[in-house]
């Protein structure tokens, strides 16, 4: 008798967590690199508005955007996802070349900018961040402050300003395009006389934002949804959109792209659609996040610039992922982790 | 003769079936990756096995950190285990329970109140002003702080070693050296000598647990070998990378093991084994107040204050209902893997107890030092070796399934079953065994009658024991939980990225509660006997 209730429990836990584990029709699976707190609105979204389940992996802050790409390339074999939804632009490149995408062209694709998606459609963009100078009013005044990422070795910046680890999230994507617009020599040569000029390097960029607005550095590069928690927190913070009269600023787009072999294809289609249309752009710029709409069709809410005002960088993310690839070892050294 | 044929045979199976199990969902992942890993490398892979500049300096900030964690541990963890088990120190039974709190909560979440406490916007700084914000956030985000963190996390395991050894003290050699020596002395010359052993195991396993630790390392930016091996995982999407920079800290743990497995383990289930006795309470005097305030200030500083940090920072109600819209499912999931993961270990941890006990010393060991370095492992590492493993068209049903995480507690936490069912299988005498088997009757019938009465307790306390481990473990959920079925632990580490303090203090308060749920019943059981088996049995 007592055999026999054990054994129930046991099988009623067991099939508890089974239960999961045959993909149903109505259901998607998404991994996610965008903050949980940005992406878990939106998805749920989704769920009220198809009725479909949306059952998520999200990136923690330590993996700094690379978590589930990691497991997605782990899974290759048999891939569980069906979409990933990248806080960066360059990831799903590698994910391309890696031959673990396939090509979805969205309904809605037509409203995002060209140089913000992949012709055949194996990525499209939407939603971005922008790399900008945030730094401290208290001990810079608006005509000295930089306007540009050159400053960072000006010598009368010396030991003032910081950067976050280069290994890591939008700042590896930055040295990236820096690489890719210099070339090798110059941008290694930027980066060398970062280190002379005694940077700060910092694990992150909210640590950046935290060090500007505490005042312990005059300015340093951070994103525009770290800048606007300082904003919004009425920090001691102006934010500059750097290289507005040279090279430009450069433009981070969220990235959606389809797994191939993904169990959910026709339900993917739907979530691409949703994640491109200008109603989640919207939600995007008005969540604390303060993203970018790309499509001209969305009104940006206070705060938040339209794409249009802002001279973008005009790097080619693809040739930012292939530098990625390559200045690793070299970021490392730099880094002091070789 | 063909029933006692039918009982040996259905006996035979279920010890098999467990060792199959443990073979399946720890052992045969860690070792294929391990293999396939090495058989792929190339001669540039190996470069990272090669002790650089780079490698000298993450091995010496491992040690270092994992010897400062030992002497935090050892300098607050023996006083402590003494006082609670030797003296007639003021509310010690309180004391006891609450002192053992932070050895079931995760790591990261204690690292993440000090944070509350000390960081720049902390609470220190919203009372005494930005500079000490500055200072705390500075000394906390660096080698002193993370060693203050792991050593308040790890302090009651040598607490409590101690005070078993201190337990196990035969009293008549206690009571023969008081005839002629007062109570300092017999405590320096006899006491102190036979819980020896207790300290060093302390400190060893103190030492297994901090430099394997992941999540306070990262949290606080120490550079240590965990943290590298996550690195090459999470920035270089290099596993092969990380699977190898893993070798020297698995080849570190496999001799820390062999020194406890040669010089502690035996003395430890002779010692922790045993009966408990009942030895001669030292009596403290005019020193009772102080050793009451001593210890209730460190319990107030090691406890109160995180837990405090978290309620202060959580602020009002409407955090714990921002906190708890959308988290239901993952409370959910976290009790329904920690109650599968806990029943399935205490079960295969019996299998696995009966089947060790039942067999030559060398068995014992050799499964123990096993099931040991399961529980050391690197839970990301462990996490990779899952996924390659059982991402397979065949097993793809468990992959994508709670069980997958079931598997990962299994394998991280089965030698806390098999540890305490062990021991208390030590104390069951093997005639009951005899006659059973003589009276023919079946295995189920042996198990039922005869191991589950006896062993009540002890598969109770294993199952709560196993209970609270899965239900705060981190890393090896987080590598592997399958989409839309993430847990509380891994909820609160992805919202700590952007999402306001108050409502990831609430999240993590929560977790707190439910463990403190779980260890309330806990104590309970436990205090009632020595481990596990019921009274009278001798």
């Amino acid at each position: 008798m007592q055999w026999s209730v054990v054994g129930s429990l046991l099988a009623v836990l067991v099939l508890g967590c089974l239960g999961g584990s045959v993909h149903g029709a109505q259901e998607i699976v998404v991994y996610t690199s965008e903050d949980q707190v940005f992406s878990e609105p939106i998805l749920k979204a989704f769920e009220a508005k198809t009725g479909i389940r949306v059952k998520a992996v999200y990136d923690t802050e330590e993996t700094k955007s690379t978590g589930v790409v990691n497991r997605l390339i782990a899974e290759q074999r048999h891939p569980q996802a069906d979409v990933f939804w990248s806080n960066d632009p360059v990831r799903p490149i590698l994910l391309y070349t890696l031959g673990l995408l396939t090509p979805y062209r969205s309904v809605h694709r037509e409203r995002i900018p060209q140089r913000y998606r992949d012709a055949e459609g194996y990525w499209t963009g939407f939603s971005a961040r922008a790399r900008v100078i945030v730094y401290n009013r208290t001990l810079v005044t608006p005509p000295s402050a930089p306007h540009s990422v050159r400053d960072l070795v000006s010598p009368a910046w010396h030991g003032k300003v910081a950067f976050a680890n280069p290994l890591f999230g939008t700042s590896t994507i930055h040295a990236a395009a820096l690489f890719a617009l210099w070339g090798e020599e110059q941008a290694r040569a930027f980066f060398e006389a970062m280190q002379r000029n005694g940077v700060r390097i910092t694990t992150s960029n909210g640590e950046v934002r935290d060090l500007v607005a505490a005042g312990e550095v005059a300015w340093g590069v951070t994103d525009t949804d770290d800048a606007h928690v300082a904003l919004t927190q009425h920090k001691p913070v102006e934010v500059v959109y750097p290289d507005q009269d040279g090279l430009g600023t450069l433009i981070m787009p969220n990235m959606v792209a389809m797994i191939k072999g993904g169990p959910h294809p026709e339900n993917a289609h739907k979530l691409i659609d949703y994640l491109l249309s200008a109603d989640v752009e919207a939600q995007l710029a008005a969540s604390p996040a303060a993203q970018i709409p790309l499509g001209t069709d969305v009104t940006t809410p206070e705060g938040v610039p339209a794409l249009a005002s802002i001279k973008g960088m005009d790097v080619d993310y693809v040739q930012v992922a292939e530098r990625l690839e390559k200045l690793q070892p070299f970021l490392s050294t730099w880094v002091g982790y070789r | 003769m063909k029933r006692l044929r039918l009982a040996l045979g259905a006996r035979e199976l279920s010890l098999t079936a467990g060792l199959v199990l443990l073979l399946l969902v720890g052992v045969v992942p860690v070792v294929w990756m391990v293999v396939r890993t090495l058989a792929e490398a190339g001669l540039a892979d190996l470069q990272v096995l090669v002790l650089t500049g780079r490698q000298w300096h993450l091995l010496g900030n491992t040690l270092r950190l994992g010897a400062l964690v030992v002497l935090g541990t050892t300098v607050l963890g023996t006083p402590l285990g003494f006082l609670l088990a030797k003296t007639d120190t003021p509310w010690k039974g309180l004391f006891s329970c609450l002192l053992m709190v932070p050895l079931f909560l995760p790591p990261y979440l204690l690292a993440l109140a000090w944070f509350y406490v000390l960081g720049k916007q902390g609470l220190l700084a919203s009372v005494l002003g930005t500079g000490i914000g500055e200072v705390g956030s500075a000394w906390l985000f660096s080698l002193s702080g993370t060693v203050f963190v792991l050593t308040l996390a790890f302090y009651p395991v040598t607490m409590v070693l101690v005070a078993t050894f201190v337990k196990a003290i035969d009293p008549a050699s206690e009571d023969a050296a008081r005839l002629f020596l007062p109570w300092p002395t017999v405590l320096a010359k006899i006491d102190l000598p036979l819980i020896t052993p207790g300290v060093v195991l302390g400190a060893l396993f103190t030492f297994i647990l901090s430099i394997s630790e992941l999540g306070v390392p990262l949290f606080l930016r120490y550079d240590v070998f965990t943290v590298q091996v996550f690195t090459q995982f999470a920035a270089f999407y290099n596993a092969r990378a990380a699977v190898l920079l893993s070798l020297p800290l698995l080849l570190l743990l496999v001799i820390l093991l062999g020194v406890e497995r040669y010089t502690l383990r035996e003395r430890f289930f002779a010692i922790v084994g045993g009966r408990t006795r009942r030895g001669a309470i030292v009596p403290l005097g005019r020193l009772r107040p102080l050793s009451g305030s001593l210890v209730g200030l460190f319990a107030c500083l090691a406890v109160l204050c995180p837990i405090g940090a978290l309620l202060l920072t959580s602020r009002s109600l409407a955090s714990y209902l921002a906190a708890l819209h959308g988290s239901g499912r993952s409370i959910m999931n976290s009790l329904l893997d920690a109650t599968l993961g806990a029943t399935v270990i205490t079960l295969l941890g019996f299998c696995l107890a009966y089947s060790i006990e039942r067999s030559g010393r060398q068995r014992r060991y050799g499964l123990d030092t096993l099931l040991m370095l399961l529980l050391t492992l690197p839970g990301t590492v462990l996490g990779i070796s899952m996924i390659l493993s059982w991402n397979q068209a065949a097993t793809a049903f468990l992959y994508r399934s709670m069980l997958i995480i079931v598997c990962g507690y299994t394998a991280k936490y089965l030698v806390l079953a098999t540890r305490i069912q062990g021991l208390a299988l030590q104390q069951v005498p093997k005639s009951y065994q005899e006659a059973a088997r003589l009276a023919q009757v079946s295995w189920g019938t042996e198990v039922l009658c005869i191991h589950v009465p006896t062993l009540k307790k002890a598969l109770v306390a294993s199952w709560l024991l196993a209970f609270l481990f899965c239900l705060r473990d981190l890393d090896t959920t987080m590598t592997i939980y399958p989409p839309g079925n993430e847990t509380l632990p891994v909820r609160i580490y992805t919202l700590m990225a952007n999402s306001p303090e108050p409502v990831v203090a609430a999240l993590a308060l929560i977790l707190v509660l439910m463990t403190l749920a779980a260890l309330t019943v806990m104590v309970g059981l436990w205090s009632s006997a020595s481990l596990g088996v019921h009274d009278g049995d001798h």
